[in-house]
């Protein structure tokens, strides 16, 4: 189809790297900036403008340095790949595990009585991962939607990028 | 995330060089002796007056600090200027009201206009070394508002056996905002981290270090090891430092220590366990407040229980380190201070200092101060305020007191000004100016004790009216709003409010 080859043709040229980056930073940064905003209200009480500018630069470059800490194994592993794997199932099983791990890490900050079940949460997160994988690989159940998905997500998460390269510019002038 | 320096390579270092090892050691001179007489100032967090048995507590939780007292100067109705650490210690350090210094919330800071004038800058401006140690992180964001002032920074995690908190390291000129973003980003109290993996990373490694830790002395503190803020420790630790290195400073000096215990976590060391068990605490049941968490009886009566073990824990490593001080004579030229920044509540279905109720139990605070050669106990019972051990220790030192701050010479060094009128502040909702929206204001005149409830949803304006003489246990509310003293504290309280409008 030819909106399937035009999108597969627009994938080759992007490096796997780059979507499996913006899809993890994605994730990361709408978490950290909706849950940044519930603080930024008792923020105001007490800070000054320059501080508020502090307390968001530095709340964005450990987003993004988080970003780059979750991204970097998952790229690596990818690059482990077979190279036909590489771009579509990468991908799929980037955004699975991605998905699989929100889940469970939204449930343990959900539920602070869980985290002494923890173990057997990652036990449970480890069998679903590895059953999913198994189908997406096998049944190619995600298509090609996934590298659609992160090709639309690339402006956006640009900017969250480049906030958080101007929030680390701020932490650096505010420790000069 | 642990130190470069194991805990034990610190501690010998400590005993070869005395100050030059101290972690985040800024300047160090050769020691000097001085006619200025030193002061030691030591500070211990969330200790109640109530639960001393100093004060009249039917428990004996305290007996060093009675012994301490025979050569003091013992203040008998000593209040905190606020209901927790950042409000409470900021006004002990500058001397001025919440209301004023505006370090109103947790990771708050001093106004900058009252910035320039605080304890380690007066004494610094007088040649005096200053230190400054504390357990406690909200202590160290004011304090580094304070730091160019302050000539040893002890680091927080300086006698932690697992630290877990790296702004110190990596942002020590913005400790103060860069510690509240990182608590926000890894461990927020009570609300999601900002953080959606990392956090939960960081928690696992936490824990695991302080697991291990825990693990080693589980027989010495089978209960767990004392704890705040990703900070584990011995009390032990920062006594046998003190021991060494308060001899060794530079003189005339001004060491100001703000140790953690008694504060939550009570975990006392195993020969203070139990100790209280068959000892009733006296405290009558009370009525339960409007802003009451819903804590039942038997859940306050056996917190209160291993709250009273801390404390006795706290006194023996206290008792240890005056003895060990007395024996070397580094006290002979020395004013020490015994204080606290605010109190703990364990009725009304209240737990702990986080609240906004100001009854004695969380404002009411010891206060002992000794000075060089000290012979006999006076007693003090006139009611006396936190803010005004700055300009008190300022006249010991000899040190010219700037106008402006809002304490007093303290009696009997200075006037006992009958009548004279205190307050004590909990507003952590309000913002850095204009005048305080939401809050509680508590009014002390004699044994007279109004309290002002106000902003708060469902309660706009409420009051609360106790003589304290008659009632200390603060069970009758005798407010009438048609007293003539009573409307009088209350246009105080106003005025209190309306502070910083401008």
């Amino acid at each position: 189809m030819a909106t399937s080859s035009a999108s597969g043709r627009r994938r080759e040229a992007r490096p796997a790297a780059v979507d499996i980056f913006v899809l993890t930073a994605f994730l990361i940064h709408v978490w950290t900036i909706l849950n940044m905003l519930w603080d930024v209200p008792s923020w105001l009480l007490h800070m000054s403008v320059g501080e508020l500018a502090g307390a968001v630069g530095y709340t964005l470059l450990f987003a993004l340095l988080e970003s780059i800490l979750l991204a970097l194994p998952l790229i690596l592993l990818a690059y482990v790949l077979p190279a036909k794997w590489r771009r579509e199932q990468a991908l799929n099983l980037t955004f699975l595990f991605l998905a699989l791990s929100a889940a469970a890490a939204l449930v343990l900050h959900s539920f602070e009585s869980l985290w002494f079940s923890k173990r057997w949460i990652g036990a449970a997160w480890l069998l679903v991962l590895l059953s999913a994988s198994f189908f997406v690989i096998r049944g190619k159940l995600l298509g090609d939607w996934i590298g659609r998905a992160a090709a639309r997500l690339q402006l956006l998460v640009g900017i969250y990028v480049a906030a958080d390269l101007l929030g680390g510019l701020i932490v650096l002038v505010r420790n000069l | 995330m642990k130190r470069a320096l194991s805990r034990r390579e610190f501690l010998k270092l400590m005993g070869l060089f005395p100050l030059l090892s101290l972690p985040g050691s800024r300047r160090v001179r050769g020691r000097e002796s001085s006619a200025s007489p030193n002061i030691l100032f030591l500070v211990f967090d969330t200790l109640s007056a109530r639960h001393i048995s100093l004060y009249g507590y039917p428990r004996e939780t305290m007996p060093n600090l009675a012994r301490f007292a025979e050569r003091a100067t013992v203040f008998h109705r000593n209040y905190s200027a606020g209901s927790f650490t950042t409000s409470g210690t900021a006004s002990l350090l500058t001397g001025l009201l919440p209301a004023t210094h505006r370090a109103l919330q947790a990771y708050g800071t001093v106004a900058e206009e009252h910035r320039p004038r605080n304890l380690f800058s007066l004494f610094r401006a007088a040649g005096y070394h200053t230190l400054s140690f504390s357990q406690n992180l909200l202590v160290n964001i004011l304090v580094k508002d304070f730091i160019d002032a302050v000539e040893d920074y002890v680091p927080a995690d300086a006698f932690a056996l697992a630290a877990h908190e790296f702004s110190d390291d990596l942002f020590f000129k913005d400790y103060g905002i860069a510690t509240q973003a990182e608590r926000t980003f890894l461990s927020p109290l009570g609300q999601f981290p900002n953080s959606l993996f990392l956090s939960l990373v960081s928690k696992y490694v936490e824990e695991g270090g302080q697991q291990a830790v825990t693990r080693k002395l589980r027989e010495k503190f089978p209960r767990g090891l004392p704890q705040n803020h990703g900070l584990v420790y011995v009390l032990e630790d920062l006594v046998d430092w003190a021991k060494e290195a308060l001899p060794g400073l530079p003189q005339p000096y001004l060491a100001y220590l703000h140790i953690m215990p008694p504060h939550d976590p009570y975990n006392p060391r195993v020969d203070f366990i139990g100790r209280y068990a068959e000892q009733p605490d006296g405290a009558p049941e009370k009525p339960v407040h409007f802003f009451s968490e819903g804590r039942d009886a038997d859940f306050l009566r056996g917190k209160r229980e291993h709250y009273d073990e801390y404390i006795a824990y706290v006194d023996a490593e206290f008792g240890r380190l005056i003895d060990a001080l007395e024996a070397q004579g580094a006290l002979e030229n020395s004013w020490v201070v015994f204080a606290s920044d605010h109190g703990e509540l364990f009725e009304r279905g209240i737990y702990r200092h986080i609240t906004p109720v100001l009854y004695e139990g969380v404002i009411g605070v010891p206060l002992l101060m000794r000075a060089p050669g000290q012979r006999g106990r006076v007693d003090v019972v006139s009611p006396t305020n936190n803010v005004d051990i700055l300009p008190t220790l300022l006249q010991h030192a000899g040190i010219a007191i700037p106008s402006g701050l809002e304490g007093r010479v303290l009696p009997p060094w200075g006037d006992r000004q009958a009548g004279r009128l205190l307050f004590a502040v909990d507003a952590k909702s309000n913002p850095k100016r204009g005048p305080l929206r939401v809050g509680t204001i508590a009014a002390m005149q004699g044994a007279k004790k109004l309290v002002h409830f106000f902003g708060y949803d469902g309660y706009e304006s409420e009051y609360e009216f106790y003589d304290l003489a008659a009632d200390p246990e603060e069970m009758v509310n005798l407010y009438d709003p048609s007293d003539v003293e009573i409307a009088a504290l209350q246009a105080e309280i106003e005025s209190l409010r309306q502070r910083g409008r401008e």
